[in-house]
């Protein structure tokens, strides 16, 4: 007890006025004391545990040039994941699947679900894909044409804004693409949609099975676009 | 006169304009009131609705400082305090009776400074009109201040003859509605015209028909014209910046902040993923069943650890049949839903594959709040679906959660003693003498929690710097002194024990809701307080009692008590402690609209009877912006300065705030005037607002973040 009180004052006094303590670990003063002070000195918050790392990167970069020897070496399935407008590439892994959509997880909390190859949801980044109508997008891609999207946002009162966009998918041409030491070929597909306030033009890499190796996709008008290839 | 000419053809301009229709984009320009306008004068523009601004304002020795709130599209709300020859507070109101058309204007009418004692007080109707995508002409007519300057006789004198003469109907003491003054006596014409150069800048003159007569003759100011010009920057839709000529003699300057509440930067917020729902037969990896009390007691031992690292205290759970039932707490969250979403899908991955159906029991301060029933096999279909959120709150089902907790309670292995110390800045704002008095210091806190629902807590402060000490005067008054020296309290000791006391929560019955605390239990009161509250969990009515027996803290903030002071200001002390019953009757209504009534009707402090009436406009996203009034039998006379209590708050959820999830929020109370008639006990933890967060009304409205 005597020792809480000395280490409780040690910490108030000499760390500048942060809170410490476990009731004081949610305490909106010292939340911004720190950041005004990490905001002040450069400092990055270390605490990998809190996950709110996750506005200014939510993936840690690759650490060593990926292999193929590596993937096969994983006992989980991986995917390379990057958010462009933050500039951040990392690995993510396979968190579940149910029925055609797969939940993909990252070591620092986000995730991002893929309905065949197309983005239906992410969680974690500020400004997330909450869900999506991607049936008619699915058939379009096989066959090109005209179909209509609808994604559920979350908006600044915490209500679902769900948004359609009007939508022309065409094949722009065939290339091969190759994803650490393995070589695929694929056609290249174009996705443009607009609707009432945003429009975005998702990519696509698919091979002759179907199989979507590569792409970019739009999340979300926070966020911007992802990049993912399948390893 | 020519000008006044001048701005009338500007209106009939402005009227019979063929122009483009109103520009949307066009925000509201904030005046030198703090209010949508010119630059003194009001216009008809409204801001978006829900926006709220302060505005800091100077020009010759005249300073103001404006909140102001959008309370509905066309309703704007606004509190003043200013300097002109003494410290005065002010309330404004104005309702724009028609927006914009292609060719009619936008028409509003409003009060300035409709309570108190009236130093600002002014009606007016005003019309504004967009001319070109550029340019904005506001015409008007005023009465009382803003008809002072070549005003003429009352034109609704055709109505009745007592409109032509304005009678002075405030009172000593300020605060009451001047409702027999309104619109009435000389009335004059105004008007003015925003150029907006670019987007960010904007050119400002106008014509004002406030004569400044009372601050000619109390502080010298010295009006030479009625032309004022200005210039206002606006880089963002956060703040806006001004500098002025005023009145031919002056220059002034003006900074206004925005805050729109419903807007954010991190909408669906930075916490982390949630666990993905696992689906029975493929990939669930959960035990068969839970069929011995072996197996649950040992199931209950794994989940109350993830439980834990996911923001949740398991208190219990067990399955009987097909059913699994939980109860938890959720300790991150601000939305009950996004706990319920969260843990329903840690369950599908945990649950044994018999289970179809999941009751999740919320609790908050260690009562049960609700049952919301989820079907497995909902959750299992509904993940990433389209429309997702909206479907599994159709098959969700809400209860009553009265009885008793699940089988197996899970050994939390918190200490139940928990310590905190953090920094505290307390500032007192608007206190008769001084705009604003502060301090700094650190806060020691603790908790002990003898069950979930019974609790000892306690926290002590000690100043570090600050100017608290100095107290200023008290102002006189007959009752007793149960408020208006609340600055004496730690004032001279740099503080003291800020609330001790043992509280316990109870659920005695279905629908029904309980609390009692002992001890020291607000910086100027201790003693018992009970509470009783009505409220099912899909009503959107709820009725509570509340009876106290207070006893008056010593102003050291020790352990002692002491008597109310015997003179008008409080500098004698005699006879025995103060001790009173106080309690109240209260009803609590959500309108479904937003905006949430409330009714109390008792015994105050001061031993005085009445009511309190409060009207809040509530966000989905946690926002609360409301205003509330005491009426009792205490005179206006007595009572003193703003002859009633009354005040507005506003409460910001650290969620919207900061990104990172929170159950915490941040009150500010405006114009708490701190008398003594009309004053409340300051309980932390009153029922109703323990209780709201888990029921259907409030999971409905945040039902978007239970798939987050």
């Amino acid at each position: 007890m005597r020792m809480t009180w000395i280490t409780g004052f040690r910490c108030a006094v000499l760390a500048g006025l942060t809170a410490c303590g476990p009731l004081q670990q949610d305490n909106p003063n010292a939340t911004a004391l720190q950041g005004a002070f990490s905001g002040l000195t450069g400092a990055v918050t270390a605490d990998g545990a809190n996950g709110t790392a996750v506005g200014d990167s939510a993936l840690s970069g690759e650490s060593q040039a990926l292999t193929r020897s590596f993937i096969e070496a994983q006992d989980v399935d991986l995917l390379r994941l990057s958010i462009i407008s933050q500039d951040a590439t990392g690995l993510v892994f396979f968190g579940g699947a149910n029925g055609s959509k797969v939940t993909w997880l990252s070591l620092e909390g986000v995730s991002i679900v893929f309905d065949d190859g197309l983005l239906v949801g992410t969680r974690g980044f500020g400004d997330d894909l909450m869900g999506g109508d991607v049936a008619a997008a699915k058939a379009s891609l096989q066959r090109g044409g005209t179909h209509l999207r609808t994604l559920d946002f979350l908006n600044g009162l915490s209500q679902i804004e769900r948004r359609t966009y009007q939508c022309v998918s065409i094949q722009t041409g065939n290339e091969n693409i190759t994803i650490v030491e393995r070589t695929y070929a694929t056609t290249v597909i174009e996705e443009t949609c607009s609707g009432e306030n945003e429009s975005f033009k998702n990519t696509y890499w698919r091979d002759g099975n179907g199989v979507i190796w590569q792409s970019r996709q739009w999340i979300s008008s926070g966020i911007g676009y992802l990049g993912y290839q399948r390893l | 006169m020519t000008s006044v000419f001048r701005f009338i053809s500007i209106a009939v301009a402005a009227i019979s304009a063929t122009s483009v229709a109103a520009q949307d984009d066009w925000r509201a320009n904030y005046t030198l009131y703090g209010t949508p306008g010119i630059i003194d004068m009001p216009s008809a523009v409204t801001p978006a609705d829900a926006e709220l601004s302060t505005t800091i304002a100077v020009f010759g020795d005249t300073q103001r400082a404006t909140f102001s709130f959008q309370v509905l599209p066309r309703f704007t709300g606004s509190f003043r305090y200013s300097l002109i020859d003494i410290y005065d507070r002010s309330f404004d109101l104005q309702y724009q009776i028609a927006s914009e058309g292609q060719y009619r204007p936008a028409i509003a009418v409003g009060l300035r400074d409709f309570l108190g004692t009236g130093r600002y007080s002014g009606e007016y109707v005003v019309t504004t009109k967009t001319l070109g995508p550029n340019v904005r002409a506001t015409a008007g007519l005023g009465w009382g201040r803003l008809g002072s300057l070549n005003g003429f006789s009352n034109p609704l004198g055709f109505i009745d003859d007592a409109f032509e003469t304005r009678p002075d109907d405030s009172i000593v003491t300020g605060g009451t509605v001047l409702a027999g003054q309104f619109f009435r006596g000389d009335a004059a014409f105004f008007g003015g015209v925003e150029w907006r150069i670019n987007d960010e800048w904007t050119a400002l003159a106008e014509y004002s028909s406030d004569a400044y007569v009372s601050e000619a003759a109390t502080i010298g100011f010295d009006r030479q014209s009625p032309l004022n010009f200005g210039v206002t920057w606006q880089p963002n839709s956060r703040y806006q910046l001004g500098a002025y000529y005023m009145y031919g003699t002056d220059i002034g300057f003006s900074a206004t902040f925005m805050i729109d509440p419903t807007s954010t930067d991190n909408p669906s917020g930075l916490e982390t993923a949630p666990i993905p729902v696992a689906v029975r037969g493929a990939n669930l990896a959960a035990a068969a069943s839970w069929d011995t009390p072996q197996i649950q007691a040992e199931g209950v031992n794994a989940l109350g650890p993830i439980m834990d690292t996911l923001g949740f205290r398991l208190i219990a759970a067990e399955v009987t049949g097909n059913t699994m039932r939980v109860r938890y707490q959720n300790n991150d969250f601000r939305a009950e839903a996004q706990g319920v979403g969260r843990v329903a899908r840690l369950l599908t991955q945990f649950a044994p594959a018999n289970v179809d159906t999941f009751i999740l029991e919320p609790i908050q301060r260690g009562i049960a709040l609700a049952a919301v029933t989820l079907r497995r096999s909902d959750l299992e279909s509904l993940e990433n679906a389209p429309n997702a959120a909206a479907l599994s709150y159709d098959r969700a089902g809400f209860s009553d959660a009265a009885g008793p907790a699940p089988a197996i309670g899970w050994d939390d292995p918190t200490p139940a003693f928990l310590w905190g110390v953090a920094p505290y800045l307390e500032l007192a704002l608007f206190d008769g003498n001084k705009p604003a008095r502060g301090d700094v210091g650190i806060e020691a806190s603790f908790e002990y929690e003898l069950r979930p629902n019974l609790v000892l807590s306690g926290a002590y402060r000690q100043r570090l710097f600050g100017n608290r000490n100095e107290v200023g005067s008290i102002s006189e008054s007959t009752l007793p002194d149960v408020r208006r020296t609340a600055q004496r309290y730690g004032a001279e000791s740099g503080g003291g024990i800020e609330n001790l006391s043992l509280t316990w929560y109870g659920r005695p019955g279905r629908d029904v809701y309980s609390r009692v605390s002992l001890g020291y239990l607000e910086r100027m009161f201790g003693g018992v307080s009970g509470e009783i509250l009505w409220k099912p969990v899909d009503s959107q009515l709820a009725l509570g009692a509340e009876l106290n027996y207070t006893l008056l803290r010593d102003y050291d903030l020790g352990l002692g008590f002491r008597p109310a002071c015997s003179d008008l200001d409080c500098t004698l002390f005699t006879g025995n402690d103060y001790d009173v019953v106080t309690g109240h009757v209260s009803a609590y209504y959500d309108l479904n609209n937003g905006f949430e009534a409330q009714v109390d009707i008792g015994r105050y402090l001061a031993g005085d009877i009445g009511a309190t009436f409060s009207l809040d406009r509530e966000f989905d996203n946690g926002w609360k912006v409301g205003a509330y009034f005491s009426l009792t039998d205490v005179s206006f006379e007595d009572f003193g300065e703003g002859s009633f209590d009354k005040g507005i708050r506003i409460e910001i959820p650290s969620d919207w705030l900061f990104g990172t999830p929170s159950r915490n929020t941040t009150v500010t109370n405006l114009s708490s005037l701190s008398r003594d008639g009309g004053a409340r006990l300051n309980i932390e933890g009153r029922l109703y607002d323990v209780v709201e967060g888990g029921h259907q009304g409030q999971m409905a409205e945040n039902w978007g973040r239970f798939w987050r």
